[in-house]
């Protein structure tokens, strides 16, 4: 029974944006295509004791039309001036690309710009990539309270400002791509970065790998997608190595470079290759081909510096921020030495006046220089962000005396 | 001009094994051998395959259809080509510079009928490539199980999800290239008594592998032999 609930469980999450994407268009509010998908799950249940249909989608999609039909029907016989629910239109067989378009029209819905951020976060998690409130919670360590009032909130404004459910025409659509391309890449940083908690949350990283994947069936000849696509598989591919049995952060030089996950770099290794073919260039893509460098080298020292140097040059001409330009003074110090590591430093501090990073980078280049780094350290010390990066920290000023 | 499938195949086992910077060399270098065949107009069409881990097959069970899934025997299908050449010796002169895992193997097969959409994977949604698998003592009757399949399976292809497909020639009309050790040797073949021998390829968009399994598994294509079901590779 647990095994049925949790291969269930495992097709909710696998299609529901496909079923409800197709709802929404029917039904006019991504609240009743949710209620109707809902309802064919729970019918699912009891209908799939004996086995598992060979077609649940199909499956699930006829059971939430019907449900969605009869509510209507019920709706019309209570109040007859409800709403008419075109019902040849729910007899209409899906074309694979009313499917397609659907899907697309829903991610771009839910990653809508007059929504906040993090409603559209919440928002792309539930209906696109199917997680319950519950997880989502958990995933993002909030009250699931806040997380359905985001949802709730997020819904309402669909509604009231009748954001439009439609793919954005051609002139608008890098833009629009852009902010659903930021949630998922904010989905994937949320289970990748250090904040409190756990270090690494490996199922949104999973998500967000899926999330790309199904926008890059849906909108194949864009490069930017291909190139989240890539740089989201890249690091997974190096998620099990970036903590020791600690649960402590390693550096990409200290981390077991054997252990990487082979077939998710060449997973991103081939999306990067796509994203290049259709130009390349963008941000993503040009994050990815410094991961890419960092993925198939051989060793910390052994890494085509030069290579990820050119890479940030372009990163930082097409979007300038001192956080990438942070990063490429590691990649100027290990490719020209410390100095002139510190040299790239120069202007960054005011920017970064609050980043332990800065500090901790500007210490290591001291201190490889033979400069003394212990103000740098005790600064870094007191901007860190959680224990594992204090006890990173505290352990270089020992490392000191 | 007579047309040629090149069918690579790989060993996952062996590809899992190489270091990344070996694998992205390879990659560069098949990227740059997929250009020279463009821009000669010998390449008809290409695609790489998603690892088998991911895929399924199809055959005739005891009760009704059976669904395997990957992965599957090795070495197996990885990718393929569709070549415009003269003749077999042609077909092979334009393999002969084409970069593979080191002991992969690669069968050149004469088209025999049918086509391919080039640019499959430009289309939205998901494309899964179909190999029509048919196992026989000998030739004969190889040839005669495709044959039925063939005439079964006309024109029961669903138009608006189809993306056309290839029969391939006799095994024996085909060659198999193999590598090791830097140097090429050309066979004869592939050779049926081994193993499964892949009599044609075909393609279909498809909304998940659910729905590639459930209708391969009402097709008369595993009423005779069996359908291993990939999902092409966008890359």
């Amino acid at each position: 029974m647990a095994e049925l609930t949790h291969a269930i469980a495992d097709i909710v999450r696998r299609e529901k944006s496909r079923v409800v994407a197709s709802l929404v268009r029917r039904l006019g509010s991504i609240d009743a295509a949710e209620e109707a998908f809902q309802e064919a799950v729970l019918a699912a249940l009891p209908s799939w004791r004996s086995g598992l249909p060979t077609n649940p989608a199909a499956w699930l999609t006829t059971a939430a039309k019907n449900h969605a039909r009869d509510a209507a029907r019920h709706q019309r016989v209570v109040d007859e001036k409800a709403p008419l629910l075109v019902e040849h239109d729910m007899a209409q067989a899906e074309t694979l690309d009313s499917v397609s378009d659907d899907q697309l029209r829903l991610s771009f819905t839910c990653c809508h710009p007059a929504l906040t951020l993090d409603s559209q976060v919440a928002l792309t998690l539930k209906v696109v990539a199917g997680l319950t409130t519950d997880e989502i919670a958990r995933a993002f360590l909030c009250p699931e309270k806040t997380v359905s009032q985001r949802i709730t909130r997020a819904k309402k404004t669909i509604l009231d400002r009748q954001l439009p459910y439609e793919v954005p025409e051609r002139v608008e659509l890098p833009e629009r791509l852009a902010s659903v391309l930021a949630v998922v890449y904010l989905v994937f940083n949320e289970g990748h970065t250090t904040r409190q908690g756990p270090l690494l949350r490996l199922d949104l990283q999973a998500d967000a790998l899926r999330l790309a994947r199904l926008l890059c069936d849906l909108l194949p000849n864009e490069s930017e997608v291909f190139g989240l696509l890539a740089l989201i598989a890249l690091s997974l591919a190096r998620a099990e190595t970036r903590t020791d049995e600690h649960g402590d952060l390693l550096l990409l030089s200290e981390q077991d470079r054997s252990r990487w996950d082979r077939a998710r770099i060449k997973e991103g290794l081939l999306s990067l290759q796509r994203a290049r073919r259709l130009g390349g260039g963008g941000t993503y893509a040009l994050q990815a081909e410094i991961s890419a460098c960092h993925a198939t080298a051989p060793s910390w020292e052994d890494t085509e510096w030069s290579q990820i140097l050119r890479f940030y040059e372009q990163l930082l001409a097409r979007e300038p921020s001192p956080v990438v330009a942070l990063n490429r003074a590691v990649a100027v110090c290990m490719h020209s030495g410390p100095a002139a590591g510190l040299e790239a430093l120069g202007e960054l501090e005011a920017a970064l006046t609050s980043y332990h990073l800065f500090f901790a980078l500007r210490a290591d280049f001291r201190s490889r220089l033979g400069e003394d780094a212990r103000a740098d350290y005790q600064r870094a010390l007191s901007l860190a962000r959680n224990a594992s990066e204090r006890r990173f920290l505290q352990k270089k000023i020992d490392q000191l005396d | 001009m007579p047309e040629f499938m090149v069918l690579i195949h790989e060993s996952e086992a062996a590809d899992a094994t190489f270091a990344p910077q070996e694998t992205r060399a390879l990659l560069e270098r098949q990227s740059a051998y997929e250009q020279k065949l463009r821009a000669a107009a010998a390449y008809v069409d290409g695609e790489r395959l998603r690892p088998s881990a991911e895929g399924r097959r199809v055959s005739r069970g005891a009760e009704g259809p059976r669904v395997e899934a990957g992965p599957f025997g090795e070495p197996h299908l990885d990718a393929y080509y569709v070549l415009q050449a003269g003749d077999l010796d042609a077909a092979l002169e334009l393999v002969a510079e084409c970069p593979v895992a080191p002991g992969a193997p690669i069968e050149v097969r004469p088209v025999m009928s049918g086509r391919v959409e080039p640019e499959k994977t430009s289309q939205k949604g998901r494309v899964f490539a179909f190999a029509v698998l048919g196992t026989a003592p000998d030739e004969r009757s190889w040839v005669g199980v495709m044959d039925r399949i063939d005439a079964r399976t006309q024109g029961h292809f669903p138009e608006d999800q189809f993306r056309g497909g290839v029969r391939l020639e006799a095994p024996s009309r085909g060659r198999t290239v193999s590598s090791s050790g830097g140097r090429r040797a050309i066979f004869d073949g592939p050779f049926l008594e081994s193993k499964e021998v892949i009599g044609g390829l075909f393609f279909m968009r498809m909304t998940s592998l659910d729905e590639a399994v459930d209708w391969a598994s009402q097709s008369a294509f595993v009423e005779h032999g069996a359908l291993e079901i990939r999902e092409l590779w966008r890359s």
